[in-house]
Formats: C-alpha cells, sequence, structure tokens
C-alpha cells in the first residue's frame, strides 16, 4: 500500500514536519478540487432546510400585514359629513377642511380593513316648525345603511369629529371577537362605571345577545362611536326611539338627542337593558383634554398615546374649541411612527 | 469574487421572503374567494353559517383544496384551511302553531272582589268561579291578580294601568306559556265547551279569522282615518291578538304571545309618559298610540271580530252576543250604570244553558233571588 509518490507530495506541503500532521491523513488519497464538497454536507443542508422553513413561516406570518386585504366585509361604517349643509350659515374653508382630513382618515381606514363605507350628507331639514333636527337623523341613517347592505351584521356610526389613530386594528379583532371578554352587560352593579345612576329593574336577561355597543364618558351614554348589530332588536329601538308623546313632552330637555333618548327609555325598559353592551370608552372612543371638563387626567376617558389609543373623538370642539386645530394636531401624532415601527414603514 | 457567496445567499433569502409572503397571501385570498362564493350561495341573514356547510360544500371545498394541492405541489405536499365562523343574527324564536292547552293562561285582575261599591261586587265570586271552571275543563292555568296590590305602581294614574304590570308579572311567572289571555272581571265565559285553542290561537284557525287591510277605527289613541291593519299578515307574526268596536281597539279581551316581541310590547306599553300624558282610556288608548305609531308593534298585531274574543251586549248580529259566542263583555256598562242588569241577563242565559252550579256557593241565593220573576 505505500506509494513513495504520494510520500513525496504530502512531505512537500508540510515541510517543517517529518511525518504527516495528526487529523489530515485523508490528504493522502483527495483528490484536486475536493474542497468544494464541504457545502453539501449533510450539516449544511440540514441548516439551510430549518432556515427555509422558518422563512416561509416567516412569509406566512407578515402576509395579513404586507399584502392581505380582505375582499368582503360584514362590518358597515357610517360616516355622515356636511352636518348643516351650509343652511344657516356659509360653510367656512376651515370647516372643508375638516371634513376633508376626516372623510380621508376615514376612507382609507375603510378600504384597509375591506369595510363598506356608507357617507350620507346632513343638510339641515325642517320637521317640526320649532326645530331643525339634523341630530336626530342617526337612526335613519343606520337603517338606510341596513338596507343597502342587507348582508351586513355590523354597522358602526363614526362622528365626523373623529381621528382614527392606529388604522391597523381591525373592529373584528379590537371588539367584535372579543366582545364576552370586554363587554359590560349590567352596569347597575356596584363595581361597574354608572355615571348616571342607573338603578336595577325587574324583567332585563343580561343573557341575550348584545346588539348595541357604547361606551360611557363622564355625562352618560357616549354616542359619537357606537356599533349596532342588525336584528329585530336594533329594528324595535329605531322604531320607538321617536315615539311622539314621550318626544313631544322631552325634546325641549334633551339638549343631546339620541343620546338622551336612549339614556331616558333605557331607564325603565327591560328589553333595551338586554341588549345592550357597554365597552371602556378609549376602546374606540378617546376624549381630548377640553372634552369632560373636570375630569383632570382621569384615564378612563382621554386619549393615551403610549397605549395606542385606537380612535380619538373631540367631543364638543365645536363649543369653545377648534375642531380644525384639535384634528390636525392628533393628524401629525398620528403621522409620527413610534417605537420600532419608526424601523419598518410599511407595517 | 470574494464576496460571490454572501450576494447569492442574500438574493435567495430575499427570494425566499418575497416568495413566501406572496404565496401564502395568494392561496389566502384564493382560498378566501372559493369560501365566499360557497357561502353566498346559502347564506340569507338568519341563517347561522355553520348549517350552509352541508356534504355538498364540503366535496366542493374539498375540490377547492386539491386544486390549491396540484397548483403548488412543488412548493408543500399538504395544506389545511379552517373557516372562521362570525357570530351569528339573533333570530326571534319559532312561534307554536298548535300550542297544547297546558300553555295557555288565563288572566283575570281586579279588586271588584274587595271594594263594595264596584257595581258587579255581589257577583265577584261567581265570575271568578265561572273563568276559573273553564280554564280548569281546558287545562288551561288561570291566574287572579288582585288589582289593589298593583295599586301603588300606577298611583295618580288611572286604574286599568294594572293590566300591563300584571300582564309582564304573569309572562314572568308563566315563561312557558305561549300564550296569556287577558279577560276583563265585566265579562262572563258564556260557551265552557269552546277550546279558545281551537277558536282562536291555532295559527290555522288565526290565518282565518285575522282581519287584513280592514280599516282601524279612529278614536282613542288613532288619530286618523284610513288606517289599515297589514294586508299580508300571517299567523306566526301575530303575537298580539285584539278586536276593536266603533271607538277603535278596546283591550277587555286580548291575546298576548309570551314571546320575545310579546315581552317588549309588554315593556314599552308601561312607558312612564303614557301613563302621565295619555288620559281618557288610559292602557287601552296607549296600545291604540302604539299601533299607529310604531311599525315594529303594528306588524305584530292581529286584529281579530269583535265577536270572536270579546262579544257585546248588542242587539245586532256584528257586534252582539249570540248563542255559542266563547264569551260575552259588558263594555261600558260602568259608564251606563248598568253592570248589574247586564250581569244577571247573561246569568239567566248561562243558567238555562248549565244550571246554577257555575254560581258561587256564596253567592247563588242572592243571584237566584234577583232572577226570580216577582210574583
Amino acid at each position: 500500500m505505500w506509494n513513495p509518490k504520494k510520500k513525496s507530495e504530502a512531505l512537500a506541503k508540510f515541510k517543517s514536519f517529518p511525518y504527516p500532521k495528526p487529523g489530515t491523513s485523508n490528504v493522502l488519497d483527495s483528490k484536486e478540487g475536493d474542497t468544494r464538497r464541504k457545502y453539501f454536507t449533510k450539516t449544511h443542508l440540514h441548516r439551510l432546510f430549518v432556515f427555509v422553513v422558518l422563512l416561509l413561516c416567516s412569509g406566512y406570518f407578515l402576509k395579513h400585514t404586507l399584502l392581505t386585504r380582505p375582499k368582503e366585509s360584514n362590518v358597515v361604517m357610517i360616516f355622515v359629513n356636511n352636518i348643516g349643509g351650509g343652511v344657516l350659515d356659509v360653510k367656512s374653508p376651515r370647516q372643508w377642511e375638516l371634513e376633508k382630513i376626516s372623510t380621508e382618515n376615514k376612507k382609507k381606514y375603510a378600504e384597509r380593513h375591506g369595510y363598506h363605507f356608507f357617507v350620507k350628507s346632513t343638510g339641515l331639514k325642517r320637521r317640526y316648525a320649532h326645530e331643525w333636527r339634523e341630530s336626530w337623523e342617526k337612526a335613519d341613517y343606520i337603517m338606510e345603511a341596513m338596507k343597502k347592505y342587507p348582508h351586513a351584521e355590523w354597522f358602526w356610526w363614526v362622528d365626523l369629529t373623529t381621528f382614527i389613530m392606529e388604522p391597523q386594528y381591525s373592529l373584528e379583532k379590537l371588539i367584535i371577537n372579543r366582545l364576552d371578554h370586554i363587554a359590560t352587560r349590567n352596569i347597575t352593579d356596584s363595581m361597574e362605571f354608572n355615571p348616571k345612576n342607573f338603578h336595577e329593574i325587574p324583567f332585563v336577561d343580561y343573557s341575550e345577545d348584545i346588539n348595541f355597543i357604547l361606551g360611557q364618558d363622564c355625562n352618560g351614554f357616549s354616542l359619537g362611536s357606537f356599533l349596532v348589530r342588525r336584528s329585530d332588536w336594533t329594528s324595535r329601538l329605531m322604531d320607538f326611539l321617536w315615539d311622539p308623546v314621550v318626544y313631544g313632552q322631552k325634546h325641549m330637555d334633551w339638549p343631546h338627542d339620541e343620546q338622551n333618548a336612549i339614556e331616558y327609555f333605557y331607564e325603565n325598559n327591560a328589553w333595551l337593558r338586554s341588549g345592550m353592551g357597554f365597552v371602556p370608552l378609549r376602546l374606540f372612543n378617546s376624549y381630548p383634554p377640553g372634552a369632560c371638563a373636570g375630569e383632570g387626567e382621569n384615564p378612563r376617558f382621554f386619549y393615551n398615546q403610549k397605549e395606542g389609543d385606537f380612535l380619538v373623538n373631540l367631543a364638543g370642539c365645536n363649543y369653545g374649541r377648534d375642531c380644525l386645530d384639535e384634528i390636525n394636531h392628533y393628524k401629525g401624532l398620528a403621522q409620527r411612527k413610534r417605537g420600532w415601527r419608526k424601523l419598518v414603514p410599511f407595517l | 469574487m470574494r464576496f460571490a457567496p454572501y450576494l447569492i445567499s442574500a438574493v435567495v433569502i430575499t427570494t425566499i421572503i418575497l416568495g413566501g409572503a406572496w404565496w401564502t397571501s395568494a392561496m389566502d385570498t384564493k382560498l378566501q374567494t372559493k369560501m365566499k362564493e360557497i357561502i353566498d350561495q346559502h347564506t340569507s341573514t338568519w341563517t347561522p353559517v355553520v348549517s350552509s356547510v352541508t356534504s355538498t360544500q364540503t366535496d366542493t371545498l374539498r375540490v377547492t383544496i386539491s386544486e390549491v394541492v396540484s397548483v403548488t405541489a412543488t412548493l408543500t405536499e399538504t395544506f389545511t384551511a379552517t373557516p372562521t365562523v362570525t357570530s351569528v343574527v339573533h333570530a326571534l324564536a319559532t312561534t307554536d302553531p298548535h300550542p297544547d292547552n297546558s300553555k295557555i293562561v288565563i288572566l283575570m285582575g281586579s279588586n271588584f272582589q274587595n271594594d263594595a261599591n264596584s257595581p258587579l261586587h255581589p257577583f265577584a265570586q261567581s265570575i271568578i268561579k265561572n273563568r276559573r271552571e273553564y280554564a280548569e275543563r281546558h287545562g288551561y292555568k288561570f291566574e287572579f291578580l288582585d288589582a289593589d296590590a298593583y295599586a301603588s305602581r300606577v298611583t295618580g294614574h288611572l286604574m286599568p294601568w294594572v293590566k300591563v304590570p300584571m300582564l309582564q308579572d304573569t309572562m314572568k311567572k308563566y315563561p312557558d306559556a305561549e300564550w296569556i289571555w287577558w279577560l276583563d272581571h265585566d265579562a262572563l265565559v258564556m260557551n265552557k265547551d269552546l277550546n279558545v285553542v281551537d277558536h282562536v290561537l291555532k295559527h290555522d284557525r288565526l290565518n282565518t279569522i285575522l282581519t287584513r287591510e280592514a280599516e282601524y277605527k279612529s278614536g282613542a289613541g288613532i288619530p286618523a282615518d284610513g288606517f289599515r291593519t297589514p294586508k299580508d299578515q300571517d299567523a306566526k307574526d301575530v303575537h298580539f291578538i285584539i278586536s276593536q268596536d266603533f271607538n277603535g281597539i278596546n283591550a277587555g279581551s286580548l291575546f298576548i304571545r309570551n314571546s320575545e316581541v310579546g315581552r317588549w310590547i309588554v315593556d314599552l306599553w308601561f312607558e312612564p309618559l303614557y301613563l302621565d300624558h295619555i288620559q281618557g282610556y288610559a292602557e287601552q288608548q296607549a296600545f291604540s298610540h302604539m299601533v299607529f305609531y310604531h311599525p315594529q308593534v303594528y306588524k305584530h298585531v292581529g286584529v281579530v271580530p269583535l265577536k270572536a274574543i270579546n262579544a257585546y251586549d248588542f242587539d245586532d248580529n256584528i257586534w252582539g252576543y249570540d248563542d255559542g259566542d266563547l264569551c260575552i263583555h259588558f263594555a261600558g256598562c260602568n259608564y251606563f250604570k248598568n253592570c248589574p242588569e247586564k250581569f244577571l241577563k247573561y246569568a239567566q242565559i248561562l243558567s238555562s244553558k248549565q244550571g246554577s252550579d257555575w254560581m258561587s256557593a256564596q253567592e247563588k241565593d242572592h243571584i237566584q233571588n234577583l232572577l226570580k220573576p216577582s210574583s
């Protein structure tokens, strides 16, 4: 077996050693160009396989934010603009600008999540001799949207003076799919937030479906942002909301229209209580400082950027505050990326 | 090139990332589209999504998966999909088309058994016995509620309003009942053999006696002529049965279904502002108001002929009692102050049909003395 030629060659490679270096004995039998094999060893192939699998998984997990947009949805966003319609006053450029910002914000959100976007212009209409009633049209528009989208289940009313700060949250993930965990049914319990001091009444069945989702602010129900489910319960609510006997007695006492009407009926109607669910106000209806005057820094009501509140509702900004300045402020906040999102611009 | 291996690795890695993302999203979108098509074919607003996935749709889904697998055979060997089902829109419970007699409650509420000034006080026990025996004969449940116990709930308002909380309490007490029949205290059941289920309540019968597209009489609560009962009403949608006379709806005899809709109607009916601001005919006027102003009430209220459930003491054939009618209602006798006369008239008829045992024992002699012709 001994080959004098091979020995000479080996010795030529290791000039300073009189014998082969330990661990290199295979060199005696190697051939030209053998170094390429090390890239296709079992270890390397195994590592490559694992790497590919992990990459495929990462692609799968990233798909939602990267590319996927749902084609259909059972959520309708109801958005009302052109409030007042310039009937009593000429609309100012600032009002148009406010509408433009808000409309664009909502439209982008609807497109991103595939929601239907139902826009209504609410010019003032006279129905009673002594008042204009554009604010009462919420029930009409909800019923109109229910007719237009017969397959949709959820209808989200969102006021003009709101801004969606975290558009990556879908309503399904934020509210609808975890309703059982976040909704409060019985606010008369002493541990629950109950600013109107509602008392318990008989015949309420809290096991019935939730058909109406809303938050409460320092004054009671807050209807700047709420969700309604299509159901017979909802048809009944929209039906009796304007009962002429009740409205005739109360309309001068109700500055907040539907909000006060629903609060009033909530007082005495067991069936109404059975269908309502309350969520924390900041879940989809945060307030800016200035709304709920006197509440200071109450974390129950006010927008918290660090916690990434979904939507800010500039409630009451038409009375003594400047809506356009506020919405521009929050628009600026929304456009400023936070944390690790600075590094990944498309998320 | 010394950096060639790094460049090749970077390109490969990037390609795999982008390709993986595209691949998963494309497949996901395709599958969602397929599922949407399948569901849309069979889903209506009131049908649970789960039940629409029948074996046919399952086969289609399997074919879909097979398609996807064949298209992407070079990338993966298996693929699974779990469709997410969203919550179902709540649908009303189905109404019973032919309820058993045990699911009927006859409700009577009054204080005439306590109030000696009430014109029918001397006959109170007999009237109650007449009602109870009718219920026992047919297997219905009978509920008598003392109106004095409910007076505090309508303090400051007309006493007839107690009817509404009585109905509410009875619905609560008999959750399995299908129908509750309210009949005023100034009434007598005249035909003990007539089963009210066969006579009114079973859907086949109710569909034949419902008055459709008939004019509601304007009067207390309904302000305008020309308001008509629903045209295409079906018994399964009727949750309230009532009749009307020349003055509009008469709430002396009514049937209410113990259902979600029925409980809603009763809840709304007892609106405090109705009690404050609806005068005159009290609960009857409030109910007419609800029918007129609230389409959701209107479509669930069925109007039947007066004689079917609420015959009057009239001489004409339209409203007046005839032999064989279910009951007689002395409507308005308080106003005309002739309650005892009307009662005695029909007590005579009832005695001639059934003998005198329908009367209460302690009142029998008194009533029979009144019935005797003076000699």
